[in-house]
């Protein structure tokens, strides 16, 4: 197989290549051209000089953004890329788009492919189409069974009217597809991109196709404008090519440009960019791009030593390379003939997808002869580097600016590791607190049996060295000693139940949480004068959880209800616990008369840190991760409100 | 005779004034002091003592009393005493650890103080001191 160039002057010439070149007696012949004047007449007249004179040929035909002929890049120029196969069979059609981009994929890959199908490419028009669906709905028909290729077509950056055509007929929407069929074709593909990732990821949260409305929730538009200035986002979508979003699919770059702007500040893209992507921003530069390019004509090259390649590449490359354009091109393998176009969207296939690129510039290579001589890379391309002082700025620029992303996203995972540790240790501090508060309540409640039945061994002992001691006494010493045992032991059990780590969720009334409270914390809020009513409107009223982590919280608000009645001499010391039902959802309120938290701190009651206790004597878990546990484990809230004389906590408990 | 004989040699012929507001332990003690004193007077907190102390203080020879009490808590009813007589004799019964001020009863005068829970011979060593100070005021 070999492919030819000509580039377009007048139909007369054009004619006498054609004839010169007896493309007409060749069987399997695949045309291309590529139609930098963007018109409709322009493209009806190629294409039907074309069909005229090759009437057996496969012509299709794009207008470009730029035109490729070997390494020469050209604009408003026409180039005819003809492609003579001896072992391949061709096969070519159009659809007609019916404002339905993967259905019209589906329907062109289904009419064109074959067994035998190694390649296949395909030009849609470049605006209104969805190129990302287009090639989803290809990919249903290919499978990745062969390699997909092709772009869609340009208008010298007007985005105002594109054309394709296939045979004569030129499409204002549509698609045209080639499919190259053989057993003994080879087709590689490749593509390079080249643009640098620069800042911070950020996150898609607002999008609909290829129009994004919001990244990170803030309108996307003021995303351009606060990182490249008003300036600058006031210019896209024009400038859109050169500032892309960069994601990642499949372990491809992919590069989206903007190609248009709304008056709600949302962007359209060439391709869709789906909610929840992480996107950042891509710059481009001569250097990056060619750099990038040096590495991956190596890789090309040792793979496959092609006789013919098609590029379709972005015309965002062209037009960021300008007069290097070429370079690129340089670089490729020189013992073959190179054609294409500048695209705005580059199709491109691997393994696992179809995709639409923008930004890169992607390379089809075909061979008929399996065996070719290995070729020197050396010979191949240029190696020169390039490097102007422009390219340097651009280069530091974007380092400086990664660099300083990392360092900024580094602090800041450096500082939620330090909050975590923090958190962590003021949980263990928490749980010692509450440990020295149910030793305390342990200690109250045994202090009275101990005392008990210390005195009765007193009496008994005196009684019998006063020689007064009868044996009804013994009796009853001796049951009275027994069941104040019984009594210490009951208040082991319900404190290790209290203390077990982690309750199963269960279901639980709440009337028996609060009365289990009371078990152990009863004695010591009557030591403290403290008069504690319990009111249940239903003592059916239960929650579903962990029992054990409503008792912590209950218990929490209790203590400090204590410790603040500490501090007040009064005669009318009282706690209201009242459970009840509010709009389905069951809730206590435990509410004191004990003055009440101050206004200036009511505010900060609930951060972590907060505390009025003296260092050590924090008792119970602390009203932060009271509120936690409500939240989390319980779905619910924990509120406070000032009453006349004191507080009123509402512990909320949703999960029924 | 025993250290227990002894004692009630010295307080047969008294009245204690005994407040604790722990039904068991006041049930308790109160049953030891019984054997000892002509009579024990119960005061199940520091009002309800104060309020039978003003009654019976003539009778009353010597007070006995926790701390820790509800309605009036030991330290404000032992005050109230003093002020009705100031060398009123008063023993202070209270916890090891408990979280009372005892600094603030230094200025109270009082005769001594006994561990809860308690042991027997503290307990007949500070009442054979005291109520042998008791005996001869009354004798003089």
């Amino acid at each position: 197989m070999y492919t030819l160039n000509h580039k377009y002057e007048d139909e007369k010439s054009l004619i006498k290549w054609l004839q010169e070149e007896q493309f007409a007696s060749k069987k399997e012949c695949l045309v291309q051209f590529f139609c930098g004047v963007p018109t409709f007449e322009m493209m009806e007249k190629i294409s039907t000089i074309l069909t005229k004179n090759l009437p057996l040929a496969h012509i299709v035909g794009s207008t470009t953004d730029g035109e490729i002929s070997d390494d020469i890049v050209t604009t408003n120029e026409i180039i005819i890329s003809v492609s003579i196969f001896e072992k391949t069979k061709i096969i070519s059609t159009y659809i007609k788009y019916d404002d339905n981009s993967f259905e019209m994929g589906e329907n062109i890959a289904k009419s064109i492919q074959q067994v035998d199908t190694k390649a296949m490419i395909l030009f849609t028009t470049g605006l209104a189409i969805n190129g990302e669906q287009f090639m989803n709905g290809v990919r249903k028909i290919s499978n990745g069974n062969y390699i997909v290729s092709g772009g869609m077509a340009g208008d010298d950056g007007l985005f105002e009217k594109t054309f394709i055509s296939h045979n004569g007929k030129v499409l204002t929407k549509g698609a045209v597809g080639v499919t190259l069929n053989s057993d003994k074709l080879v087709v590689k593909n490749n593509y390079q991109f080249g643009w640098e990732a620069v800042g911070l990821p950020m996150k898609v949260t607002k999008s609909d196709g290829n129009r994004v409305y919001e990244l990170d929730g803030v309108s996307i538009i003021d995303v351009y404008t606060k990182y490249f200035s008003a300036d600058v986002s006031s210019q896209l979508p024009k400038i859109g090519i050169e500032i892309p979003l960069i994601l990642h699919r499949n372990d491809n770059k992919i590069a989206r440009a903007c190609i248009n702007r709304f008056d709600d500040g949302s962007l359209l893209f060439a391709g869709d960019i789906l909610e929840g992507e992480s996107v950042r921003f891509g710059i481009g530069s001569v250097d990056t791009i060619l750099h990038e390019n040096k590495r991956l004509y190596r890789e090309f090259d040792e793979s496959c030593s092609p006789q013919t390649l098609f590029i379709y590449s972005c015309m965002a490359r062209r037009r960021l390379l300008k007069s290097e354009s070429s370079i690129e091109l340089n670089r490729l393998p020189k013992l073959c003939n190179i054609s294409g176009f500048f695209t705005y969207g580059e199709f491109f296939s691997d393994d696992v997808g179809n995709y639409l690129f923008n930004e890169t510039m992607t390379i089809l290579a075909l061979s008929e002869v399996d065996n070719i001589e290995h070729l020197d890379p050396k010979d191949c391309y240029d190696d020169e580097h390039i490097e102007d002082d422009d390219n340097i700025m651009m280069y530091a620029l974007t380092h400086m600016t990664n660099v300083i992303a990392k360092e900024w996203q580094e602090r800041v995972d450096e500082e939620i590791v330090k909050n975590k540790e923090q958190e962590r240790q003021s949980f263990q501090k928490n749980k010692l607190a509450q440990m020295g508060e149910m030793i305390s309540m342990i200690a109250h409640q045994w202090r009275q049996p101990l005392n008990a039945i210390s005195a009765s061994g007193i009496n008994l002992s005196l009684l019998s060295s006063m020689g007064m001691l009868e044996d009804e006494k013994i009796q009853e010493s001796s049951e009275f000693i027994q069941a104040q045992c019984q009594k210490m032991s009951t208040t082991i059990d319900t404190f290790m139940n209290f203390v077990k780590p982690a309750k199963e969720s269960k279901k639980f009334r709440l009337i028996d949480t609060l009365e289990s409270i009371m078990q152990i914390m009863g004695t010591q809020l009557v030591n403290h004068n403290i008069k504690v009513n319990i009111e249940s409107k239903d003592d059916k009223l239960s929650v579903v959880g962990f029992e054990d982590l409503l008792e912590q919280v209950i218990i929490n608000i209790l203590s400090n209800a204590r410790d603040a009645f500490d501090e007040l001499k009064m005669d009318e010391k009282f706690i209201n616990i009242t459970v009840f039902e509010e709009n389905n959802i069951p809730i206590i309120t435990i509410e004191d008369n004990a003055g009440g938290i101050p206004e200036e701190i009511q505010a900060k009651i609930f951060n972590p840190y907060f505390t009025t206790k003296e260092q050590g004597k924090g008792t119970g878990i602390g009203l932060y991760m009271s509120m936690d546990i409500m939240k989390k484990s319980f779905d619910g809230d924990l509120r406070y409100s000032a009453t006349e004389n004191g507080s009123c906590f509402k512990i909320i408990c949703a999960s029924k | 005779m025993n250290l227990a004989e002894e004692l009630k040699e010295q307080t047969k012929d008294l009245v204690v004034l005994y407040v604790e507001d722990e039904d068991d332990t006041r049930k308790q003690i109160s049953q030891v002091l019984s054997i000892f004193f002509k009579e024990v007077v119960i005061g199940v907190n520091g009002l309800d003592a104060l309020e039978k102390y003003k009654v019976d203080m003539d009778r009353i020879d010597l007070v006995m009393t926790d701390l820790t009490m509800p309605k009036m808590d030991g330290l404000t009813m032992i005050r109230n005493m003093k002020e009705i007589n100031e060398n009123q004799h008063i023993v202070v019964l209270t916890a090891h650890n408990s979280s009372e001020n005892l600094m603030e009863t230094i200025d109270l005068q009082l005769d001594g103080f006994l561990l809860k829970p308690m042991k027997m011979d503290k307990l007949i060593t500070l009442l054979t001191k005291v109520t042998k100070v008791i005996n001869l005021e009354k004798s003089n």
